[in-house]
Protein backbone atom coordinates (compact mmCIF):
# COMPACT_ATOMS: atom_id res chain seq x y z
CA UNK A 1 0.00 0.00 0.00
CA UNK A 2 2.97 2.32 0.62
CA UNK A 3 4.47 1.67 -2.31
CA UNK A 4 1.75 2.00 -4.23
CA UNK A 5 1.04 5.60 -2.81
CA UNK A 6 4.49 6.35 -3.65
CA UNK A 7 4.25 5.65 -7.22
CA UNK A 8 0.81 7.07 -7.70
CA UNK A 9 2.38 10.60 -5.80
CA UNK A 10 5.35 10.09 -8.36
CA UNK A 11 3.18 9.40 -10.82
CA UNK A 12 1.08 12.58 -10.05
CA UNK A 13 4.03 15.10 -9.77
CA UNK A 14 5.16 13.53 -13.55
CA UNK A 15 1.96 14.06 -15.08
CA UNK A 16 1.68 18.04 -13.41
CA UNK A 17 5.11 19.49 -13.44
CA UNK A 18 6.62 17.63 -16.63
CA UNK A 19 5.08 19.36 -19.60
CA UNK A 20 6.49 18.62 -23.34
CA UNK A 21 7.96 22.48 -24.33
CA UNK A 22 7.27 21.21 -27.52
CA UNK A 23 3.78 21.78 -27.06
CA UNK A 24 3.64 24.65 -24.50
CA UNK A 25 3.79 27.28 -27.11
CA UNK A 26 0.80 25.90 -29.50
CA UNK A 27 -1.20 25.74 -26.50
CA UNK A 28 -0.62 29.30 -25.77
CA UNK A 29 -1.61 30.18 -29.06
CA UNK A 30 -4.74 28.51 -28.94
CA UNK A 31 -5.78 29.56 -25.90
CA UNK A 32 -4.83 33.43 -26.99
CA UNK A 33 -7.27 32.38 -29.76
CA UNK A 34 -10.27 31.01 -28.00
CA UNK A 35 -9.94 34.52 -25.58
CA UNK A 36 -9.95 36.62 -28.51
CA UNK A 37 -13.15 34.98 -29.88
CA UNK A 38 -14.80 35.21 -25.96
CA UNK A 39 -13.94 38.78 -26.07
CA UNK A 40 -15.73 39.32 -29.08
CA UNK A 41 -18.72 37.34 -28.17
CA UNK A 42 -19.07 39.52 -25.26
CA UNK A 43 -18.75 42.75 -27.12
CA UNK A 44 -21.89 40.86 -29.27
CA UNK A 45 -23.79 40.65 -26.24
CA UNK A 46 -23.59 44.27 -24.90
CA UNK A 47 -24.43 45.49 -28.02
CA UNK A 48 -27.49 43.27 -27.84
CA UNK A 49 -28.34 44.25 -24.32
CA UNK A 50 -28.01 47.57 -25.30
CA UNK A 51 -30.47 47.54 -28.42
CA UNK A 52 -32.66 45.42 -25.92
CA UNK A 53 -32.78 48.56 -23.59
CA UNK A 54 -33.45 51.17 -26.23
CA UNK A 55 -36.35 48.80 -27.53
CA UNK A 56 -37.82 48.51 -24.23
CA UNK A 57 -37.79 52.42 -23.85
CA UNK A 58 -39.40 52.54 -27.19
CA UNK A 59 -42.12 50.67 -25.68
CA UNK A 60 -42.39 52.33 -22.54
CA UNK A 61 -42.86 55.38 -24.57
CA UNK A 62 -45.54 54.06 -26.53
CA UNK A 63 -49.44 54.67 -25.15
CA UNK A 64 -50.57 51.92 -23.76
CA UNK A 65 -52.79 49.09 -25.05
CA UNK A 66 -56.18 49.21 -23.53
CA UNK A 67 -57.33 45.66 -24.59
CA UNK A 68 -55.66 43.14 -22.93
CA UNK A 69 -53.47 41.24 -26.37
CA UNK A 70 -54.30 37.71 -26.72
CA UNK A 71 -51.23 35.44 -26.24
CA UNK A 72 -51.01 34.36 -30.06
CA UNK A 73 -50.10 37.39 -31.59
CA UNK A 74 -46.72 37.54 -33.72
CA UNK A 75 -43.92 39.61 -31.91
CA UNK A 76 -42.92 42.33 -33.36
CA UNK A 77 -40.00 42.61 -36.03
CA UNK A 78 -37.60 44.15 -33.07
CA UNK A 79 -38.25 41.60 -30.58
CA UNK A 80 -38.06 38.86 -32.76
CA UNK A 81 -34.66 40.13 -34.60
CA UNK A 82 -33.53 40.41 -30.73
CA UNK A 83 -34.57 36.58 -29.75
CA UNK A 84 -32.41 35.51 -33.01
CA UNK A 85 -29.43 37.32 -32.01
CA UNK A 86 -29.53 36.23 -28.40
CA UNK A 87 -30.23 32.49 -29.55
CA UNK A 88 -27.19 33.08 -32.15
CA UNK A 89 -24.80 34.29 -29.21
CA UNK A 90 -26.46 31.35 -27.43
CA UNK A 91 -24.68 28.87 -30.41
CA UNK A 92 -21.35 30.50 -30.34
CA UNK A 93 -21.11 30.28 -26.50
CA UNK A 94 -22.14 26.75 -26.66
CA UNK A 95 -18.98 26.26 -28.94
CA UNK A 96 -16.71 26.88 -26.22
CA UNK A 97 -15.22 24.14 -24.28
CA UNK A 98 -18.28 23.55 -21.40
CA UNK A 99 -16.63 23.60 -17.95
CA UNK A 100 -18.41 22.10 -15.00
CA UNK A 101 -17.55 19.81 -11.55
CA UNK A 102 -18.51 19.39 -8.07
CA UNK A 103 -17.16 20.18 -4.87
CA UNK A 104 -18.47 17.97 -1.10
CA UNK A 105 -17.70 18.50 2.29
CA UNK A 106 -18.03 16.30 4.81
CA UNK A 107 -18.46 15.20 8.46
CA UNK A 108 -17.91 11.88 9.88
CA UNK A 109 -18.01 10.33 13.41
CA UNK A 110 -18.37 7.00 14.67
CA UNK A 111 -17.83 5.38 18.27
CA UNK A 112 -14.51 3.32 17.78
CA UNK A 113 -11.93 3.95 20.18
CA UNK A 114 -8.88 6.75 19.04
CA UNK A 115 -11.40 7.69 16.25
CA UNK A 116 -11.69 11.18 16.33
CA UNK A 117 -14.97 12.75 14.72
CA UNK A 118 -13.70 15.02 11.61
CA UNK A 119 -14.21 17.22 8.68
CA UNK A 120 -13.26 16.38 5.23
CA UNK A 121 -12.96 18.39 2.56
CA UNK A 122 -13.10 15.70 0.41
CA UNK A 123 -13.73 16.03 -3.34
CA UNK A 124 -13.17 18.95 -5.95
CA UNK A 125 -13.59 17.96 -9.58
CA UNK A 126 -13.56 19.46 -12.32
CA UNK A 127 -14.75 18.33 -15.78
CA UNK A 128 -13.65 19.40 -19.16
CA UNK A 129 -15.95 18.62 -22.53
CA UNK A 130 -15.58 19.62 -25.85
CA UNK A 131 -17.71 18.41 -29.06
CA UNK A 132 -16.99 19.16 -32.61
CA UNK A 133 -19.22 17.21 -34.90
CA UNK A 134 -19.07 13.90 -33.86
CA UNK A 135 -16.37 14.30 -31.88
CA UNK A 136 -16.21 14.35 -28.10
CA UNK A 137 -13.44 15.14 -25.89
CA UNK A 138 -14.00 14.49 -21.99
CA UNK A 139 -12.30 14.85 -19.03
CA UNK A 140 -12.12 15.03 -15.21
CA UNK A 141 -9.44 16.50 -12.91
CA UNK A 142 -9.72 15.66 -9.24
CA UNK A 143 -8.37 16.89 -6.50
CA UNK A 144 -9.02 14.87 -2.91
CA UNK A 145 -8.55 16.31 0.31
CA UNK A 146 -7.34 19.89 -0.14
CA UNK A 147 -4.24 18.74 -2.18
CA UNK A 148 -1.16 20.94 -1.57
CA UNK A 149 1.89 20.83 -3.23
CA UNK A 150 5.05 22.57 -1.87
CA UNK A 151 7.52 23.21 -4.89
CA UNK A 152 11.22 24.26 -4.88
CA UNK A 153 12.07 21.05 -4.86
CA UNK A 154 10.49 19.81 -2.03
CA UNK A 155 7.87 16.99 -1.30
CA UNK A 156 4.23 16.49 -1.34
CA UNK A 157 2.81 17.97 1.94
CA UNK A 158 -0.60 17.11 3.59
CA UNK A 159 -2.55 14.16 2.75
CA UNK A 160 -4.31 15.60 -0.62
CA UNK A 161 -4.60 13.57 -3.95
CA UNK A 162 -4.43 15.53 -7.72
CA UNK A 163 -5.22 12.97 -10.15
CA UNK A 164 -6.81 12.68 -13.85
CA UNK A 165 -9.66 10.83 -12.79
CA UNK A 166 -10.97 10.06 -16.49
CA UNK A 167 -10.06 11.54 -19.78
CA UNK A 168 -10.89 10.50 -23.18
CA UNK A 169 -11.83 11.24 -26.55
CA UNK A 170 -14.29 9.65 -29.09
CA UNK A 171 -15.92 9.58 -32.15
CA UNK A 172 -19.58 9.02 -32.49
CA UNK A 173 -21.09 6.88 -35.54
CA UNK A 174 -24.26 6.18 -33.91
CA UNK A 175 -26.46 4.96 -31.17
CA UNK A 176 -25.30 1.88 -32.30
CA UNK A 177 -21.58 2.08 -32.18
CA UNK A 178 -19.55 4.60 -30.71
CA UNK A 179 -15.27 4.16 -30.02
CA UNK A 180 -13.74 5.70 -27.12
CA UNK A 181 -9.75 6.02 -26.20
CA UNK A 182 -8.30 6.74 -22.99
CA UNK A 183 -8.30 6.50 -19.59
CA UNK A 184 -11.46 4.65 -19.03
CA UNK A 185 -13.89 4.01 -15.67
CA UNK A 186 -14.81 0.55 -15.95
CA UNK A 187 -18.36 0.45 -17.05
CA UNK A 188 -20.48 -1.17 -13.90
CA UNK A 189 -22.95 0.69 -12.38
CA UNK A 190 -21.43 2.29 -9.22
CA UNK A 191 -17.99 2.54 -10.62
CA UNK A 192 -19.25 4.54 -13.18
CA UNK A 193 -21.76 6.64 -11.97
CA UNK A 194 -19.94 7.55 -8.43
CA UNK A 195 -20.29 11.20 -8.40
CA UNK A 196 -21.85 12.48 -5.20
CA UNK A 197 -24.15 15.01 -7.26
CA UNK A 198 -25.73 11.39 -8.33
CA UNK A 199 -25.54 8.98 -5.50
CA UNK A 200 -27.67 9.06 -2.84
CA UNK A 201 -24.99 8.28 -0.13
CA UNK A 202 -21.82 9.99 1.37
CA UNK A 203 -20.14 6.28 1.22
CA UNK A 204 -19.78 3.86 -1.38
CA UNK A 205 -20.42 0.27 -1.40
CA UNK A 206 -17.53 -2.01 0.07
CA UNK A 207 -17.07 -3.65 -3.28
CA UNK A 208 -16.30 -0.52 -5.26
CA UNK A 209 -12.95 0.17 -5.78
CA UNK A 210 -11.83 -3.51 -3.81
CA UNK A 211 -13.69 -6.30 -5.98
CA UNK A 212 -14.22 -4.33 -8.56
CA UNK A 213 -11.22 -3.02 -10.71
CA UNK A 214 -11.88 1.06 -11.32
CA UNK A 215 -10.18 2.04 -14.21
CA UNK A 216 -8.39 1.06 -17.62
CA UNK A 217 -6.21 3.22 -20.27
CA UNK A 218 -7.16 1.77 -23.67
CA UNK A 219 -9.86 1.61 -25.88
CA UNK A 220 -13.74 1.02 -25.30
CA UNK A 221 -16.77 0.43 -28.03
CA UNK A 222 -19.94 1.00 -26.72
CA UNK A 223 -23.92 1.33 -27.96
CA UNK A 224 -27.49 0.45 -27.62
CA UNK A 225 -30.27 -0.26 -29.89
CA UNK A 226 -33.83 -0.82 -29.25
CA UNK A 227 -36.27 -2.85 -30.93
CA UNK A 228 -40.13 -2.72 -31.80
CA UNK A 229 -41.08 -4.45 -28.98
CA UNK A 230 -39.56 -1.65 -26.60
CA UNK A 231 -37.05 -3.98 -25.46
CA UNK A 232 -33.45 -3.29 -25.60
CA UNK A 233 -29.70 -3.89 -25.30
CA UNK A 234 -26.44 -1.98 -24.50
CA UNK A 235 -22.61 -3.31 -24.86
CA UNK A 236 -19.70 -1.75 -23.70
CA UNK A 237 -16.42 -3.53 -24.66
CA UNK A 238 -12.58 -2.86 -23.49
CA UNK A 239 -9.22 -3.99 -23.78
CA UNK A 240 -6.73 -2.17 -21.65
CA UNK A 241 -3.48 -1.71 -19.89
CA UNK A 242 -3.88 -4.55 -16.76
CA UNK A 243 -4.30 -2.89 -13.17
CA UNK A 244 -0.53 -1.13 -11.98
CA UNK A 245 0.57 2.19 -10.28
CA UNK A 246 1.38 3.49 -13.80
CA UNK A 247 -1.41 1.94 -15.91
CA UNK A 248 -2.03 4.86 -18.01
CA UNK A 249 1.89 5.40 -18.77
CA UNK A 250 2.82 1.64 -20.18
CA UNK A 251 1.75 -1.72 -18.84
CA UNK A 252 3.28 -4.00 -16.64
CA UNK A 253 3.51 -7.22 -18.94
CA UNK A 254 2.25 -8.06 -22.23
CA UNK A 255 -1.35 -9.09 -21.22
CA UNK A 256 -3.52 -7.21 -21.94
CA UNK A 257 -7.31 -6.75 -19.93
CA UNK A 258 -9.90 -7.57 -21.43
CA UNK A 259 -13.96 -7.11 -20.72
CA UNK A 260 -17.54 -5.58 -21.05
CA UNK A 261 -20.52 -5.00 -19.63
CA UNK A 262 -23.79 -6.20 -21.13
CA UNK A 263 -27.29 -4.78 -20.27
CA UNK A 264 -30.98 -5.78 -21.26
CA UNK A 265 -33.32 -3.03 -21.12
CA UNK A 266 -36.76 -4.60 -20.45
CA UNK A 267 -39.96 -2.67 -20.90
CA UNK A 268 -41.42 -2.61 -17.64
CA UNK A 269 -42.02 -0.30 -15.05
CA UNK A 270 -40.53 3.01 -15.27
CA UNK A 271 -36.97 1.16 -15.40
CA UNK A 272 -35.93 -2.67 -15.53
CA UNK A 273 -32.32 -3.03 -16.88
CA UNK A 274 -30.22 -5.86 -15.49
CA UNK A 275 -26.76 -6.31 -17.06
CA UNK A 276 -23.43 -8.67 -16.81
CA UNK A 277 -20.29 -8.09 -16.80
CA UNK A 278 -16.55 -9.26 -16.70
CA UNK A 279 -12.97 -8.32 -16.76
CA UNK A 280 -10.24 -10.74 -17.64
CA UNK A 281 -6.41 -10.00 -17.71
CA UNK A 282 -3.30 -9.89 -15.35
CA UNK A 283 -2.21 -7.59 -12.99
CA UNK A 284 1.31 -5.92 -12.03
CA UNK A 285 2.46 -9.15 -10.64
CA UNK A 286 1.71 -10.91 -13.60
CA UNK A 287 -1.17 -12.74 -11.95
CA UNK A 288 -4.19 -13.67 -13.45
CA UNK A 289 -7.18 -11.64 -12.70
CA UNK A 290 -10.59 -12.39 -13.91
CA UNK A 291 -14.08 -11.08 -12.42
CA UNK A 292 -17.46 -11.24 -13.36
CA UNK A 293 -20.17 -9.41 -12.10
CA UNK A 294 -23.63 -8.23 -12.57
CA UNK A 295 -26.43 -5.61 -11.14
CA UNK A 296 -30.03 -4.65 -11.59
CA UNK A 297 -31.99 -1.13 -11.70
CA UNK A 298 -35.00 -0.86 -11.17
CA UNK A 299 -37.38 2.24 -10.79
CA UNK A 300 -41.35 1.87 -10.26
CA UNK A 301 -42.78 5.76 -9.46
CA UNK A 302 -40.85 7.12 -6.50
CA UNK A 303 -39.43 3.91 -5.46
CA UNK A 304 -35.79 2.95 -7.00
CA UNK A 305 -34.02 -0.21 -6.23
CA UNK A 306 -30.07 -0.76 -6.98
CA UNK A 307 -28.19 -4.11 -6.50
CA UNK A 308 -24.69 -5.48 -7.78
CA UNK A 309 -22.73 -8.38 -7.10
CA UNK A 310 -18.75 -9.35 -8.24
CA UNK A 311 -16.45 -11.83 -7.40
CA UNK A 312 -12.28 -11.42 -8.22
CA UNK A 313 -10.24 -14.68 -8.43
CA UNK A 314 -7.72 -12.07 -7.17
CA UNK A 315 -7.77 -13.00 -3.23
CA UNK A 316 -11.09 -14.39 -3.79
CA UNK A 317 -12.64 -11.41 -3.36
CA UNK A 318 -16.55 -11.22 -3.03
CA UNK A 319 -18.93 -8.25 -2.82
CA UNK A 320 -22.64 -7.21 -3.32
CA UNK A 321 -24.89 -4.46 -1.82
CA UNK A 322 -28.68 -4.00 -2.50
CA UNK A 323 -29.68 -0.49 -2.27
CA UNK A 324 -33.43 0.14 -2.12
CA UNK A 325 -34.41 4.41 -2.33
CA UNK A 326 -37.92 6.20 -1.92
CA UNK A 327 -38.07 9.86 -2.81
CA UNK A 328 -40.98 10.64 -0.73
CA UNK A 329 -41.34 14.32 -1.35
CA UNK A 330 -40.05 16.16 -4.53
CA UNK A 331 -36.75 17.00 -2.82
CA UNK A 332 -36.36 14.29 -0.60
CA UNK A 333 -34.76 10.75 -0.78
CA UNK A 334 -34.66 7.97 1.98
CA UNK A 335 -32.59 5.05 1.34
CA UNK A 336 -31.53 1.48 2.59
CA UNK A 337 -28.11 -0.12 1.89
CA UNK A 338 -27.16 -3.57 2.63
CA UNK A 339 -23.36 -3.75 1.61
CA UNK A 340 -20.84 -6.78 2.31
CA UNK A 341 -17.27 -7.80 1.53
CA UNK A 342 -15.24 -10.71 1.75
CA UNK A 343 -11.82 -10.66 1.22
CA UNK A 344 -10.75 -14.30 0.67
CA UNK A 345 -13.65 -16.66 1.90
CA UNK A 346 -12.44 -16.94 5.40
CA UNK A 347 -14.80 -16.56 7.99
CA UNK A 348 -11.93 -14.80 10.07
CA UNK A 349 -10.10 -12.28 7.36
CA UNK A 350 -9.88 -8.93 8.75
CA UNK A 351 -11.29 -7.43 6.10
CA UNK A 352 -14.23 -8.94 5.91
CA UNK A 353 -17.95 -7.31 7.10
CA UNK A 354 -21.13 -6.71 6.33
CA UNK A 355 -22.20 -2.90 6.70
CA UNK A 356 -26.23 -1.70 7.30
CA UNK A 357 -26.56 2.18 6.04
CA UNK A 358 -29.90 4.33 6.17
CA UNK A 359 -29.86 7.76 5.44
CA UNK A 360 -31.68 11.30 3.71
CA UNK A 361 -30.88 13.42 0.80
CA UNK A 362 -32.37 16.53 0.79
CA UNK A 363 -31.97 18.59 -2.65
CA UNK A 364 -32.76 22.11 -2.11
CA UNK A 365 -32.35 23.06 -5.55
CA UNK A 366 -31.46 19.90 -7.88
CA UNK A 367 -27.58 21.11 -8.02
CA UNK A 368 -27.33 20.57 -4.38
CA UNK A 369 -27.69 17.73 -2.17
CA UNK A 370 -27.28 17.75 1.85
CA UNK A 371 -27.10 14.17 3.06
CA UNK A 372 -26.45 12.06 5.99
CA UNK A 373 -26.42 8.76 6.88
CA UNK A 374 -26.29 6.16 9.86
CA UNK A 375 -23.78 3.18 9.30
CA UNK A 376 -23.38 -0.02 11.68
CA UNK A 377 -20.68 -2.06 10.47
CA UNK A 378 -19.75 -5.87 11.43
CA UNK A 379 -17.23 -7.44 10.86
CA UNK A 380 -16.82 -10.96 10.12
CA UNK A 381 -14.40 -11.49 12.70
CA UNK A 382 -16.09 -10.96 16.16
CA UNK A 383 -13.19 -10.60 17.96
CA UNK A 384 -12.66 -6.94 15.74
CA UNK A 385 -14.18 -3.82 17.02
CA UNK A 386 -17.49 -3.11 15.47
CA UNK A 387 -18.05 0.34 14.63
CA UNK A 388 -21.36 2.78 14.16
CA UNK A 389 -21.08 5.78 13.16
CA UNK A 390 -22.76 8.69 11.00
CA UNK A 391 -21.64 10.36 7.91
CA UNK A 392 -22.50 13.74 7.05
CA UNK A 393 -22.06 16.00 3.55
CA UNK A 394 -23.07 19.08 1.04
CA UNK A 395 -22.58 18.68 -2.74
CA UNK A 396 -22.87 20.95 -4.93
CA UNK A 397 -22.69 20.48 -9.14
CA UNK A 398 -21.81 23.64 -11.07
CA UNK B 1 -61.02 -8.53 10.16
CA UNK B 2 -59.80 -5.50 10.55
CA UNK B 3 -56.10 -6.41 9.55
CA UNK B 4 -57.49 -7.97 6.40
CA UNK B 5 -59.30 -4.42 5.56
CA UNK B 6 -56.18 -2.40 6.67
CA UNK B 7 -53.61 -5.00 4.16
CA UNK B 8 -56.76 -4.08 1.57
CA UNK B 9 -56.62 -0.25 2.29
CA UNK B 10 -52.35 -0.63 1.94
CA UNK B 11 -52.83 -2.41 -1.33
CA UNK B 12 -55.27 -0.31 -2.90
CA UNK B 13 -53.50 3.13 -2.45
CA UNK B 14 -50.42 1.72 -2.82
CA UNK B 15 -51.51 0.37 -6.55
CA UNK B 16 -53.71 3.59 -6.88
CA UNK B 17 -50.40 5.05 -6.34
CA UNK B 18 -47.98 3.00 -8.56
CA UNK B 19 -50.28 3.71 -11.48
CA UNK B 20 -50.85 7.35 -10.89
CA UNK B 21 -48.24 8.76 -12.82
CA UNK B 22 -48.09 5.89 -15.65
CA UNK B 23 -52.54 7.59 -16.10
CA UNK B 24 -51.46 11.01 -16.56
CA UNK B 25 -51.98 11.93 -20.26
CA UNK B 26 -51.58 14.60 -22.49
CA UNK B 27 -54.26 16.77 -22.47
CA UNK B 28 -53.51 20.51 -23.75
CA UNK B 29 -49.63 19.54 -25.22
CA UNK B 30 -48.99 18.87 -28.86
CA UNK B 31 -45.60 17.46 -30.17
CA UNK B 32 -44.80 18.84 -33.47
CA UNK B 33 -42.39 17.85 -36.08
CA UNK B 34 -41.12 19.65 -39.05
CA UNK B 35 -42.83 19.46 -42.21
CA UNK B 36 -40.63 17.58 -44.10
CA UNK B 37 -40.66 14.86 -41.54
CA UNK B 38 -42.52 11.89 -42.61
CA UNK B 39 -43.08 10.66 -38.66
CA UNK B 40 -46.95 11.02 -38.34
CA UNK B 41 -47.46 8.89 -35.20
CA UNK B 42 -44.80 8.55 -32.42
CA UNK B 43 -44.85 5.70 -29.25
CA UNK B 44 -44.66 7.69 -25.86
CA UNK B 45 -41.74 5.52 -24.74
CA UNK B 46 -39.69 6.53 -27.61
CA UNK B 47 -40.49 9.92 -27.20
CA UNK B 48 -39.57 9.49 -23.84
CA UNK B 49 -36.03 8.18 -25.29
CA UNK B 50 -35.86 10.99 -28.19
CA UNK B 51 -35.98 13.70 -25.55
CA UNK B 52 -33.42 11.78 -23.32
CA UNK B 53 -31.24 11.41 -26.07
CA UNK B 54 -31.23 7.31 -25.01
CA UNK B 55 -32.15 7.33 -28.87
CA UNK B 56 -30.21 10.10 -31.22
CA UNK B 57 -31.80 9.28 -34.90
CA UNK B 58 -35.56 8.78 -36.22
CA UNK B 59 -35.92 5.69 -38.61
CA UNK B 60 -34.68 7.59 -41.70
CA UNK B 61 -30.89 8.05 -39.74
CA UNK B 62 -31.48 11.84 -39.41
CA UNK B 63 -30.34 13.06 -35.93
CA UNK B 64 -33.26 13.61 -33.52
CA UNK B 65 -33.22 17.62 -32.31
CA UNK B 66 -35.20 17.75 -29.42
CA UNK B 67 -35.94 21.38 -27.73
CA UNK B 68 -37.61 22.13 -24.45
CA UNK B 69 -38.96 24.55 -22.87
CA UNK B 70 -37.40 26.07 -19.43
CA UNK B 71 -38.57 24.12 -16.16
CA UNK B 72 -40.95 26.73 -14.95
CA UNK B 73 -43.07 26.52 -18.02
CA UNK B 74 -46.70 24.81 -17.42
CA UNK B 75 -46.49 22.93 -20.70
CA UNK B 76 -42.94 21.38 -20.19
CA UNK B 77 -44.53 20.11 -16.46
CA UNK B 78 -47.18 18.61 -18.35
CA UNK B 79 -44.85 17.12 -21.17
CA UNK B 80 -42.26 15.83 -18.39
CA UNK B 81 -44.92 14.08 -16.13
CA UNK B 82 -46.75 12.84 -19.22
CA UNK B 83 -43.90 11.53 -21.39
CA UNK B 84 -40.55 10.99 -19.95
CA UNK B 85 -42.45 10.01 -16.37
CA UNK B 86 -40.48 12.36 -14.54
CA UNK B 87 -40.65 15.66 -12.91
CA UNK B 88 -38.60 18.87 -14.14
CA UNK B 89 -36.61 18.48 -11.08
CA UNK B 90 -35.68 14.52 -11.72
CA UNK B 91 -35.22 15.24 -15.77
CA UNK B 92 -32.58 17.90 -14.41
CA UNK B 93 -30.68 15.39 -12.37
CA UNK B 94 -30.70 12.91 -15.21
CA UNK B 95 -29.05 16.03 -17.35
CA UNK B 96 -26.64 16.39 -13.96
CA UNK B 97 -25.60 12.69 -14.49
CA UNK B 98 -25.49 12.55 -17.76
CA UNK B 99 -22.82 16.11 -17.63
CA UNK B 100 -20.98 14.00 -14.75
CA UNK B 101 -20.13 10.67 -16.88
CA UNK B 102 -19.50 12.80 -20.32
CA UNK B 103 -22.97 11.52 -22.04
CA UNK B 104 -25.33 13.27 -23.90
CA UNK B 105 -25.66 17.19 -23.82
CA UNK B 106 -28.92 18.21 -22.72
CA UNK B 107 -31.55 19.79 -25.23
CA UNK B 108 -31.67 23.18 -26.13
CA UNK B 109 -34.31 25.19 -23.66
CA UNK B 110 -36.42 28.21 -25.09
CA UNK B 111 -38.11 30.24 -23.13
CA UNK B 112 -40.81 31.04 -25.86
CA UNK B 113 -43.45 28.56 -27.69
CA UNK B 114 -42.61 30.51 -30.53
CA UNK B 115 -39.27 29.73 -30.81
CA UNK B 116 -39.83 26.29 -29.84
CA UNK B 117 -41.82 26.08 -33.68
CA UNK B 118 -39.49 28.37 -35.50
CA UNK B 119 -36.56 26.00 -34.55
CA UNK B 120 -38.88 23.20 -35.18
CA UNK B 121 -39.68 24.89 -38.91
CA UNK B 122 -36.30 25.05 -39.24
CA UNK B 123 -34.52 22.02 -39.14
CA UNK B 124 -35.83 18.63 -40.54
CA UNK B 125 -34.92 16.88 -37.29
CA UNK B 126 -36.04 19.25 -34.85
CA UNK B 127 -38.55 17.85 -32.13
CA UNK B 128 -40.94 20.10 -30.13
CA UNK B 129 -43.83 20.45 -27.59
CA UNK B 130 -45.99 22.95 -27.37
CA UNK B 131 -50.14 24.34 -26.69
CA UNK B 132 -52.19 22.91 -28.92
CA UNK B 133 -53.80 26.49 -29.35
CA UNK B 134 -50.04 27.35 -30.46
CA UNK B 135 -50.16 25.03 -33.72
CA UNK B 136 -49.51 26.84 -36.59
CA UNK B 137 -49.06 26.23 -40.44
CA UNK B 138 -45.07 26.05 -39.97
CA UNK B 139 -45.02 23.04 -38.19
CA UNK B 140 -46.77 19.45 -37.87
CA UNK B 141 -48.82 17.75 -35.09
CA UNK B 142 -47.45 13.80 -34.72
CA UNK B 143 -49.85 12.08 -32.81
CA UNK B 144 -48.98 10.21 -29.77
CA UNK B 145 -49.28 6.20 -29.41
CA UNK B 146 -49.22 3.97 -25.92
Amino acid sequence: MRILRKSLTIFVLAAVIVVPPAFADEEIERLKSEMQSMRETVTRLQETIARMQGVIEKYDQQPKVEAPRPAAVAATGDVEDLRSEVDDLKDDIAKFMKISGYYDFEWLMDDKEASPNEFKQHHLSFFFDKRIEDWHFFSELEFEYAFDYAGTGGGVTGGGEAKVETTWLEYNHGDLFNIRGGKLLMPQYWTANHYPSQTVSTSRPLLVKNVIPFDTTGVSVYGTKYFKNEWGGSYNLFVGNGEAADRAKDDANEDKVFGGKLTAHMPFFDRFDVAGSTYIGSNAASKSEWMWGAEAQIDIANFGLLAEVAHNNNEGQFGYYVQPSYRFLPKWTTFYRLDTRDDHNQIDDPDDSTRHTVGLRYQPLTAISLKGELYKDIPDDRTRERANGFISSVVIFF
Amino acid sequence: MDRKIKIIVITALAVGWFTARASLGFTDVVIIVNRENPVKTVKKSVLARYFLKKTTRWDSGARVVPIDLTVSSPVRQEFSEGVLQKSPHEVEEYWIAESLTGGKLAPEIVSDPALVKKRVAADAGALGYVDKTQVDETVKVVEIAE
